[in-house]
């Protein structure tokens, strides 16, 4: 036992030193540069908790989180509720109709993020985007989508759904697919009807499916940058600044310090979301497919 | 048992920190430097790793330059020029992706924190002040003295005073400026044809500017022709502020002044060309010369590298002039240009070939035929008026009152802030003088 132990341990030794050196040393680093002042090319001086209390007494710091609260909470339950209520549509059509849509639906997904999200931003131009040439010509008033902190908002939130909803869509599909069809069989002999069968077989069948796009989602708009940095550059004001994009701007500025504290207090965070959610789940995922 | 292990690893853990520490720390000694330790400066300068002008030595000088499209060629061909008068000095070019300045710096500082070789960079305005406080930029002072010359013979008694201002503080020159610009006004002259207005004169003011604005803004097939467009970013409005007289900080960069009357007279005024006179549209960050290009914008203000897209795209129907204040007032421009390291083995003929590159009139003839303006004056009055846009010898007219822009070594910080409160005043949520009262204020706490 001991001997296949060992040879056990040395398989893995090189993915965990390369672990280690490449994220290991990264998060360790990154812990000790809170209490340090550093700009890359000078001495790291200590500081202390000087730089900590910094951070979190800056005047923008409440409106950051804020903004990255909404974002999340909006962004995760969009993603999880339309990429199944795609799933379920595309599910149920025809096998060549559920290609087209599959494809429509995904394709947004495999782009780049750049190079769709400028062209996003002309589309949501007040004056001159396609967005609002289609509304008014539904009769309705131009909206200030990127000029307006609350517009702003929901032009991140829409451009997010297009371009990711095609990750959790596929999830769903793919567990849709895995539901056995007898389960459907007998709930129809038993006189079940659609929507009874949708909310007595397909959802608790989905539970692990639901649970993982749950943690994933959680785990990526905790971190969302793409969006808000191509579209409004976190403006107007601080409206659609995240966490992850004022770490940046701390990089760009060359402070350190100051990147390396919210990265690790995003760390806590997303460990301590991901933990909880975990020791939840044992309440409301089922397992169990027979 | 576990016990022992866990204690086990709290001291690996915190040994890895005091070493990661340790590690972070430049074993290059120049790093420790200040700008204001002069010996320590002329030192290294004359020290014996520096080597004699010409002297041939078998490492190549190591250049960074921003990858931009075309310089890769451009910069091939006046290397070759720089080898036949020095073919002892060799130099091999590391590009780097550009985005903005700020990324651009740090990966700079990245390369130099790894101990990666490096003689010269090219930087600009928004950087000269971070090298320099943080001793990693040299002083030219000596060289440019014991090389007057061989400066000559190069043409660097060409380069406009005023431009390379931006690459002298306390008394020490820290390169040459090779290329520079400033924010004019860019109009469409179809659309000024079709309103049956004539090119405005360069002393024209804001009211003239507003009735032309009034005039260019029409309905057409559905969409709005604006007359102009606002770009509330640090180097725009600087201009727009400058020629009101007006500045961001004070002289010697201590105090922010966004909240004199100056200031808040230019910037209401081009809040009510979007918000009362609805001549311009809400600011959205986009880039405004696609708009003017397809002729959905008569007047943006803009730098000369504008004509690149607009020479690529065979856009010709434009001319320039000056944003209203600017010949009487002054004219905020930003530089580049060749930075030699305090890490430099090589750092004689890492000047030299700053100089040279800065300096060379062919260099500039080359990369700034369509881009920044050049730094020489014999090169800004040759190519200027023979190329277009009709006007454009008002960028050779501009050097004589240009200051340079204010980019202390907070500037990244800095323009944070000031691009939080534009946007919101442009976005119409906050007043404009609460905009820039709060924007000093917080300016002021980081100064």
């Amino acid at each position: 036992m001991k001997k296949n132990n060992r040879s056990a341990y040395l398989f893995i030794a090189p993915a965990v030193l390369l672990y280690l050196i490449f994220f290991g040393y990264p998060i360790i680093a990154s812990v000790g540069l809170m209490f340090f002042d550093y700009n890359i090319v000078s001495k790291p001086r200590f500081v202390g908790l000087e730089n900590i209390k910094s951070v979190f007494a800056s005047p923008d710091i409440a409106e950051i989180l804020l903004s990255s609260g909404k974002l999340l909470v909006v962004l995760v339950i969009s993603h999880v509720v339309i990429g199944l209520l795609l799933a379920v549509i595309v599910n149920a059509a025809g096998k060549k109709m559920s290609a087209v849509m599959r494809t429509i639906i995904y394709i947004p997904t495999v782009l780049t993020t750049a190079s769709v999200g400028v062209a996003w931003k002309f589309m949501f131009n007040t004056d001159l985007g396609a967005v609002n040439y289609i509304l008014q010509r539904f009769g309705l008033e131009k909206i200030p989508w990127l000029t307006s902190s609350r517009w702003a908002f929901w032009a991140v939130v829409i451009f997010s759904i297009w371009k990711f909803v095609g990750t959790p869509f596929i999830y769903y599909y793919l567990g849709l697919q895995n539901i056995p069809e007898n389960l459907y069989e007998a709930a129809s002999i038993d006189g079940a009807n659609k929507w009874q069968m949708f909310r007595k077989i397909t959802l608790p069948m989905l539970t692990p499916t639901i649970f993982m796009v749950l943690i994933l989602s959680f785990i990526s708009y905790l971190q969302c940058f793409d969006e808000p940095f191509i579209l409004t550059s976190g403006g107007p004001g601080l409206s659609t600044t995240t966490v992850t994009l004022q770490i940046y701007e701390y990089f760009n500025g060359g402070n350190m310090s100051y990147a390396s504290i919210l990265s690790i207090f995003m760390f806590i965070i997303i460990i301590g979301i991901t933990t909880a959610q975990f020791v939840l789940s044992s309440k409301w995922v089922n397992y169990d497919l027979e | 048992m576990m016990k022992k292990m866990k204690r086990a690893v709290s001291i690996m853990l915190m040994a890895a920190i005091m070493v990661m520490m340790v590690g972070c720390s430049s074993d290059n000694s120049q790093n420790e430097k200040s700008a204001s330790d002069d010996s320590k400066q002329s030192d290294v300068s004359n020290s014996s790793e520096a080597s004699n002008v010409t002297d041939g030595n078998s490492e190549p000088l190591v250049m960074v330059y921003p990858a931009d499209p075309g310089a890769e060629e451009k910069l091939n061909t006046i290397l070759a020029e720089f080898n036949k008068e020095y073919p002892d000095i060799q130099v091999k070019v590391e590009y780097i992706p550009f985005t903005n300045w700020g990324d651009y710096i740090t990966k700079v500082k990245t390369m130099i924190s790894g101990n990666q070789s490096i003689d010269v960079i090219r930087l600009a305005t928004e950087g000269v002040s971070t090298f320099v406080e943080e001793g990693l930029a040299i002083s030219f002072n000596d060289f440019f003295a014991d090389n007057e010359e061989l400066l000559k013979n190069i043409g660097a008694d060409q380069v406009h005073e005023n431009v390379n201002s931006t690459f002298e503080q306390d008394g020490k020159k820290y390169g040459l400026a090779w290329e520079w610009n400033n924010a004019v006004e860019f109009i469409n002259t179809k659309l000024l044809e079709e309103a049956n207005l004539s090119m405005p004169e360069k002393d024209w003011s804001r009211e003239d500017i507003l009735q032309y604005a009034q005039a260019l803004t029409v309905e057409k097939d559905g969409y709005t022709q604006y007359g102009i467009a606002v770009s509330p970013d640090y180097f725009t409005m600087s201009n727009w502020i400058y020629a009101n007289n007006g500045s961001i900080l004070n002289e010697d960069m201590t105090e922010c002044t966004l909240n004199t009357p100056e200031v808040k007279e230019v910037v209401q005024f081009l809040y009510d060309l979007v918000y009362k006179y609805k001549v311009a549209p809400v600011p959205a960050g986009l880039d405004n010369l696609h708009l003017f290009m397809s002729d959905q914008i008569a007047m943006i203000s803009y730098g000369r590298g504008g004509i690149n897209s607009l020479h690529s795209n065979d856009f010709t129907t434009y001319d320039v002039q000056y944003i209203p204040g600017q010949p009487s007032g002054k004219i905020a421009f930003g530089a580049a240009g060749f930075v030699a390291l305090s890490s430099s083995k090589q750092q004689e003929n890492a000047m030299l070939l700053a100089s040279w590159l800065a300096g060379n009139k062919s260099s500039q003839e080359t990369f700034m035929k369509y881009d920044s303006i050049p730094s020489r004056i014999d090169v800004m009055e040759e190519l200027l008026p023979s190329m277009e846009p009709e006007n454009g010898e008002i960028w050779r007219e501009s050097a004589d009152n240009a200051v340079p822009l204010q980019a202390p070594s907070c500037y990244a910080e800095m323009t944070n802030i000031f691009d939080k409160y534009m946007t919101k005043i442009f976005a119409d949520e906050i007043s404009v003088e609460e905009g820039l009262e709060k924007a000093t204020e917080e300016i002021n706490k980081l100064l």
